[in-house]
């Protein structure tokens, strides 16, 4: 790592800083905001997410075609001026479709993770807070469902329903909290121990206000970094169980489903672009936001990187 | 001392008349915590953190509670404030029992009793402005208009020796010292009578120690006051106090006037932990010294008898086998020990 | 008898020693310009705030700055007359342990808590001397003895967290010493302990100081602990030395206002009649040190002159050394 080069003869009545007795004010987000700018990674990471987001926000002006307007006639074309990603073997415009199925994808990714973070929130926050016999109970309950491999899980539930963006959401969310949940149980555990809790209580606090105003802001770190980070874990969940006829169903156009009109070897092989194109969004789009959780945790809470 | 304080004061002896009124009564409390262990987690024994200490504290009067780590001196400070359940024994505040108040009555109970902590990183809220830690406790007790909390909010700031303009800033932009000072401006922002200080100095800087000293006896003066003042430094615990109560393994071992307990020690762990305590003055350093042997034994099994015992270096057969009462050995003073040093 | 060993020779030699530390926000100065020696058989304190650069400078003589961000840019140390800066990596790990030794505030976090306390000793005496198996457990065995250990066969199998505070610090005294070094730099050594167990570890470390004939480098914020253990003192602020003298000159008549201000802020009996003496204001930060004298802003005799200039080290008398204006001519005109 490479070092400023040190000054050693200074003179000595030279004043190189300004003098200050007072410490310089500096809030929390303008430190966080300064310490991700210096991973090129993540944001590298966050200009390609926001161009994602711009794309699904955008996609009705910006995309050549419509996603459900078919052309039998066009089925299979290669791209060109015209479909700059080609078309599908129905004739739909692959560009559109990748560029609304952005839409879905990233809607059902947004709102999977609220779910999630929600109920993982509140769930890890009793648990921690209360602790004893209930912080017991409710950890064996997570270690249960966390002990069943989640996408057989996942199979199994949205079989039992009719697949729509909603049972998606829903199927995702309602396994993909327990990891939060244990997060921010730990995390408030050891809140929980700071002396500013036994102040707040010192003060008569209520246990609701000494949750919503000591506890979680203390805990916003890890909950901001693992929400991100599950953004990811959703697109792809969403895109798996998609993929496998269980999730988005088409026409509605989704990246997962649209790998799965892609899936047969003859159009891997003869149309590639077929399956590339909405592959592609899906890997950039997680690795972006990966880089961008990374970048999150390493800003926010130093701690974590050492 | 600034002169103009209570009449009871003597200032320069710092003795509190022993008629003064008793503002709080401690009596025998005792705080075991279950040990958990084992498969199911069954209770395996009992740590005795504070095994039956009773004793006072009179209105306008400091008095230093002292001890070596795990002698249940904190732990007595958050049992009279009721921030930990006692096992048994009572607390009295002005002739309440704080024990037999509910959540409500303890809530309007806590404005009279306040805490201040060692460490005045942690005992600050990070993500809470210094006027919103401040506003919090005033909204609680039903300050309802802004206008008027912010007021009381910059008369705290100046009394502690801060600015108003501090306010707006956050925990980390302070030194310890500040962050103490704020501490303190929190634990008065509700008028309290008495104000428990866990180790209140003893995470400060030498140099920044003896400001938050003055500030508190400034403060204490101005208020009227009561602390009970945890702490393991002899030398500031000796400065501050009217009284002190020395503590081991859970039990009171002595209690005195400062001046009396540290001129004319009667217990003999009293007497060692004052010899152990450093002078500040090399020409006394060859001066002999009680040297303890051994480490203090486990609050889960404590020794039979007086629990000093083990290290006592005049303990005989009697101190093995039976525990010495808390009994009085003089003018307003007290101790536990069979054979109390003259 | 009050006695304080006065020798010549020169184990350590810290030469203007600087050592920064390059930060987000800029370049600390955590050590700038710092010069001491430390004797055959003495025990030098080095005594200041937090933030005074007290342990980087312990840190610096072993070689153990992290790097980066800290870096030492200038000064020598010298050890038995020859360059610490100048050995390589391998040539300071022969050192360390085996002729300068080190013990810590916290010995919980020194020890490694999978392992048993004999095994951590023995490895120790085996990394610094030819030693089998059998005979590095039996000087394990001496040492713990030398260092007043009851019962050591069986604490040899024992895990640190099985010990008791005192008896951990006692471990960590005894695997310094398993290199017979000929210098132990002990930083904070009673701060984490009880008052009475302090004792005992102070007791014990004059004990071995003499027996073992070493200097003892003392770093501490404790004047208490100073006076009991010291011959000369080192005193220390924002990363400058601002005094040092023998132990006798520095308690009854120290010449620079920071060391006076701290004696005097001592809460001892003697001052109990009003106010206790504080030094007002804060520690400045080290990233905005001021221009001219670091103490300047707190200091009760500062005038215009300490506040532009930054005030030289100089020496009093053969042993005392001051970085004050008030002893220079340029202080009455």
């Amino acid at each position: 790592m490479g070092l400023p080069n040190p000054v050693v003869n200074q003179s000595k009545n030279v004043n190189i800083r300004p003098q200050e007795t007072e410490l310089r004010y500096e809030s929390k987000l303008a430190v966080t905001w300064k310490r991700f700018k210096k991973n090129k990674l993540a944001v590298t990471g966050l200009i390609v997410f926001t161009l994602i987001v711009l794309i699904a926000i955008l996609a009705p002006w910006i995309s050549p075609s419509k996603p459900d307007v078919y052309d039998i006639l066009d089925s299979n074309l290669k791209p060109s001026a015209k479909h700059p990603f080609g078309t599908d073997s129905m004739g739909g415009d692959i560009m559109t479709r990748v560029f609304y199925g952005s839409r879905v994808s990233l809607t059902v990714a947004m709102l999977t993770m609220l779910c999630s973070v929600t109920i993982g929130v509140i769930y890890g926050s009793i648990s921690g807070f209360f602790g004893g016999i209930i912080d017991n109970i409710m950890m064996r309950i997570v270690d249960a469902i966390q002990s069943i491999p989640t996408f057989f899980l996942l199979l199994i539930v949205a079989s039992l329903m009719v697949p729509t963006m909603w049972s998606t959401i829903f199927v995702i969310s309602i396994f993909g909290w327990t990891g939060l949940a244990r997060i921010v149980r730990g995390e408030i555990l050891s809140i929980k121990r700071r002396d500013f809790i036994e102040a707040a209580r010192a003060t008569g606090e209520k246990n609701k206000s000494i949750i919503f105003f000591h506890v979680l802001p203390n805990a916003i770190a890890p909950i901001v970094v693992i929400a991100t980070l599950d953004i990811a874990s959703v697109i792809l969940s969403e895109a798996a169980l998609s993929f496998l006829g269980l999730g988005i169903q088409p026409p509605t156009p989704s990246w997962g489903n649209m790998l799965t009109s892609a899936q047969d070897l003859t159009t891997v092989l003869d149309y590639p672009w077929a399956p590339i194109f909405p592959g592609m969004f899906i890997i950039v789009t997680v690795m972006a936001v990966n880089f961008i959780g990374d970048g999150l945790r390493d800003a926010l809470d130093p701690r974590m990187k050492q | 001392m600034v002169s103009g304080t209570s009449e009871k004061i003597d200032v320069q002896n710092r003795v509190i008349d022993k008629n003064s009124e008793v503002l709080l009564k401690v009596d025998n409390i005792k705080m075991h915590f279950p040990v958990r262990g084992g498969f199911f987690g069954g209770v395996q024994g009992y740590v005795k953190a504070v095994d039956g200490v009773s004793f006072d504290l009179r209105k306008g009067e400091t008095f230093g509670l002292v001890g070596e780590s795990g002698c249940g001196k904190s732990t007595t400070g958050r049992a009279i404030l009721r921030l930990l359940e006692a096992t048994s024994g009572s607390v009295e505040f002005e002739g309440r029992d704080i024990y037999s108040l509910n959540d409500q009555e303890l809530r309007i109970l806590r404005r009279d009793m306040q805490l201040i902590f060692q460490d005045p990183y942690s005992s600050l809220n990070p993500r809470l402005s210094v006027g919103d830690t401040l506003s919090r406790v005033l909204k609680i007790h039903g300050m309802k208009s802004a206008a008027e909390r912010e007021e009381r909010i910059k008369e705290l700031l100046e009394l502690v020796g801060l600015n108003s303009f501090h306010m707006r800033r956050y925990p980390h932009e302070f030194s310890g010292g500040q962050r103490q000072r704020i501490g303190i401006a929190r634990a008065l922002a509700l008028n309290p009578k008495l104000i428990v200080l866990d180790e209140p100095v003893s995470a400060l800087d030498v140099s920044i120690q003896s400001q938050v000293v003055n500030l508190l006896e400034e403060l204490q003066d101005r208020l009227g006051l009561t602390y009970l003042f945890v702490s393991h430094g002899l030398n500031i615990v000796r400065y501050i106090s009217n009284r002190v109560g020395v503590m081991y393994l859970g039990k009171m071992v002595e209690l005195a006037n400062s001046n009396d307990l540290f001129e004319d020690p009667k217990h003999p762990y009293t007497q060692a932990l004052i010899s152990a305590n450093p002078i500040p003055n090399p020409r006394l350093r060859d001066q002999p010294k009680i040297i303890l042997e051994g480490d203090v034994p486990s609050p889960i099994n404590p020794p039979s008898g007086c629990y000093f015992h083990t290290r006592c270096p005049y303990a005989q057969s009697k101190c093995r086998e039976e525990e010495p009462a808390f009994v009085k050995a003089g003018e307003d003073r007290f101790v536990a020990c069979h054979y109390p040093l003259s | 008898m009050v006695t304080t060993s006065v020798k010549t020779d020169t184990v350590v030699s810290v030469k203007d020693l600087k050592t920064y530390f390059y930060t987000e926000d800029g370049v600390v100065p955590v050590i700038d310009g710092v010069s001491f020696d430390v004797r055959k058989g003495e025990t030098l304190a080095i005594v200041g705030e937090s933030g005074s650069g007290k342990s980087v400078t312990s840190l610096s003589i072993m070689r153990l700055i992290p790097t980066p961000p800290g870096k030492i840019v200038n000064g020598d140390i010298l050890f038995q007359n020859e360059s610490l800066l100048e050995k390589s990596d391998k040539e300071m790990r022969q050192i360390r342990g085996n002729k300068i030794s080190m013990i810590f505030q916290e010995p919980m976090t020194s020890l490694n808590p999978v392992y048993k306390v004999g095994d951590q000793i023995s490895e120790s005496i085996m990394l610094h001397q030819k030693a089998s198996k059998k005979e590095a457990t039996a000087e394990a065995l001496n040492l713990l003895n030398l260092v007043g250990i009851p019962e050591p066969e069986r604490r040899l199998n024992q895990y640190p967290h099985e010990l008791s505070g005192g008896m951990r610090q006692r471990v960590m005294i005894a695997m310094a010493l398993a290199g017979r070094p000929d210098l132990l730099i002990a930083d904070e050594p009673t701060t984490a302990l009880d008052v009475t167990i302090q004792n005992q570890i102070l007791q014990l470390m004059k004990d071995l100081k003499a027996k073992r004939d070493m200097s003892i480098v003392l770093i501490t914020h404790d004047l208490g602990v100073v006076a009991e253990m010291a011959d000369r003192v080192v005193v220390m602020y924002g990363g400058q030395v601002v005094e040092q003298g023998d132990i006798f000159t520095i308690f009854e008549a120290p010449k620079h206002p920071y060391t006076e201000g701290l004696l005097r802020s001592m809460p001892t009996a003697a001052k109990k009649n009003g106010k206790l003496y504080a030094i007002e204001g804060t520690v400045p930060n080290p990233l905005h040190f001021p221009v001219g004298c670091r103490f300047a802003e707190r200091c009760e005799y500062a005038k215009d002159l300490c506040r532009q200039e930054m005030p030289q080290i100089q020496n009093l008398s053969e042993d005392e050394v001051v970085r004050c204006w008030k002893y220079t001519d340029r202080w009455e005109a």
